[in-house]
């Protein structure tokens, strides 16, 4: 009994210092593969509620994977010469708006880059005519193209859960079938660009 | 979104604004990016210039009077929260957006009666909806998602996306729509006005912008009209209309005079008044709305008094209308103007120093 009794005290210690050990492991190594997936700390959205962050996406993203959901953003990087492709999730843009600096970016970074395909992707909620507007005014020559039903359902409810002003702008690398990295934000994605290119 | 709260401030209107994303506002003040502002009469215009000197000018004027007065506050069970424009009928109907309130009021002809027209479920909501302009039997608002058109009864149409940031804007009988817009950068390329056809595709653009860096473009902030042959710029920031024929050429540009104005272009120049913050910068504010009325121009002056200048296409100024002066100060939010019978009607929304926002209409006689 003793023995017993010795033996389920030294398994319990056994697996408490694995499991601090292993805490302590993830806990030295977030900040790397954070880093390493350009993944960001968390947003407080507008009303509070719930805070985002870009690798909420990149879960939703990857579930949508797993289903086979996304051979709309697959066949995006499949017309470029090197496979990879930056996908811009765009709700909305306003010339006035960090939005517009943005696509500016994008365009810019567009030029440069002619190895990597670029694509800016509205909802599927908008129009053709607001595909064609928004190349013809603000004078875009990149690919704008409409997500395809089970994307825009996804990226709406992330609109509606957190704020569409914290998920505008997105902008996604897609490399061998694979999302790579999500970024947000002009500083943020202006380095982002800058290293790919 | 914006956080907007209206308070009283040192016996001021100001509205606060706390802008983040691209939440429209009319403003006469900016902030540096990412910050708050104080909206939207500063104070110091009015100690800035004596109340006497408006009885100084030379000019002859027509009397202004005011024939009805509506206020209706949402915090007094009303309808206005923040009303920011407005566009009248020809019979003298006045449709008013409501910023905060995101939200389209009708007001009858003669009436003190409000009807608001929320758009029903399932269609467009208003996001932050800003200028007002009517065309045939539709409403055409901006908002932080374009120009949104409606029918009268306010059933939604469609939803314009243009892309441009909208300071003001017109619409032509023929449905092209001519905008100022607004830029956060300060580009050489970006125009003035553009026109867009009724998809909100880009037709045209006119005229040239100032660019000033140093003030995020308040100077090129301009009311838009347009008319079968020309379209004006006329500017809130400075004393100036631009007139434009259709092809685009600029055709001619006319100063507004007043004897203050020499006052506030001083202003200008005055260091503390244009940085009262370290984030924050302005400018003095000339003009408060203009209006086309047959080939007449009316331009309503930021003055203490509303006082309307008429001019003819040439530039000509052919009169000029004083009210009396109203609580000081006054902020004037949206102008419209129409000819009923022998006599201009004008309307305008004006705030004063408690807090409270009303619909104005005057009369003025035509000559």
């Amino acid at each position: 009994m003793n023995n017993q009794n010795a033996s389920r005290k030294y398994t319990l210690v056994l697996l408490i210092s694995v499991g601090l050990a292993g805490f302590a492991f993830v806990l030295s190594h977030r900040q790397a593969l954070q880093d390493k997936l350009h993944l960001r700390t968390t947003q407080r959205s507008s009303t509070g509620a719930h805070s985002y962050s870009p690798n909420i996406f990149v879960g939703v993203l990857n579930s949508m994977d797993e289903r086979g959901e996304l051979k709309n953003i697959h066949d995006l990087a499949g017309h470029s010469s090197s496979g990879r492709a930056v996908v811009v999730f765009f709700s909305s843009v306003s010339t006035s708006c960090p939005s517009g600096k943005l696509l500016s970016i994008v365009k810019n970074s567009a030029e440069q880059g002619q190895q990597v395909g670029y694509t800016i992707l509205l909802p599927g909620t908008f129009s053709q005519s607001d595909v064609l507007n928004l190349k013809t005014n603000l004078r875009v020559s990149i690919p704008v193209e409409l997500a395809d039903p089970l994307v825009t359902r996804e990226w709406l409810t992330l609109d509606q859960r957190y704020g569409a002003e914290v998920v505008n702008g997105t902008v996604i690398l897609v490399d061998d079938k694979k999302v790579l990295s999500v970024v947000q934000g002009i500083e943020e994605t202006t380095t982002f660009l800058e290293e790919l290119n | 979104m914006i956080i907007s709260n209206c308070r009283l401030l040192q016996g001021v209107l100001i509205c606060v604004l706390c802008l983040s994303g691209c939440a429209k506002k009319t403003a006469t003040a900016v902030p540096e990016e990412g910050s708050a502002t104080e909206l939207p009469r500063p104070i110091d215009v009015e100690q800035a210039i004596k109340d006497e000197a408006f009885d100084q000018g030379t000019i002859e004027v027509e009397p202004l009077l005011v024939t009805r007065r509506l206020q209706s506050l949402a915090r007094e069970g009303g309808a206005f929260v923040l009303p920011v424009s407005l566009a009248a009928t020809a019979e003298g109907g006045v449709y008013v957006s409501d910023n905060n309130g995101k939200s389209i009021h009708y007001c009858p002809p003669q009436s003190a009666s409000i009807t608001t027209l929320l758009p029903q479920k399932g269609q467009a909501p208003l996001a932050w909806p800003n200028t007002i302009q009517l065309s045939g039997n539709s409403i055409f608002v901006s908002d932080n998602d374009g120009i949104k058109v409606f029918d009268r009864q306010g059933s939604f149409q469609k939803l314009v996306r243009s892309y441009f940031g909208v300071n003001h804007f017109a619409v032509h009988n023929d449905g092209n729509i001519y905008l100022n817009p607004l830029f956060s950068d300060s580009k050489s390329s970006n125009p003035l006005i553009v026109k867009l056809n009724s998809d909100g595709s880009l037709m045209g653009e006119y005229g040239k912008r100032l660019n000033n860096a140093s003030n995020k473009g308040l100077e090129d902030k301009a009311f838009v009209c347009v008319s079968d042959k020309y379209i004006f710029a006329v500017f809130r920031h400075r004393p100036l209309i631009q007139i434009y024929d259709i092809g685009g050429a600029l055709v001619r540009e006319v100063t507004i005079s007043h004897p203050i104005f020499l006052k506030l272009a001083a202003l200008s120049h005055d260091e503390k008044f244009v940085h009262p913050q370290q984030s924050m910068f302005r400018l003095p504010e000339y003009i408060a709305g203009a209006s086309l009325v047959s080939d007449r121009l009316l331009v309503l002056l930021n003055l203490p008094q509303p006082e309307i200048v008429e001019l003819d296409f040439d530039g000509k100024e052919i009169s000029r209308f004083r009210g009396a002066k109203l609580a000081s100060p006054t902020i004037y939010m949206g102008f419209d103007a129409r000819l009923i019978g022998d006599n201009y009607h004008f309307w305008t929304i004006i705030g004063d120093t408690k807090n409270l926002m009303a619909l104005l209409e005057m009369t003025g006689s035509k000559r």
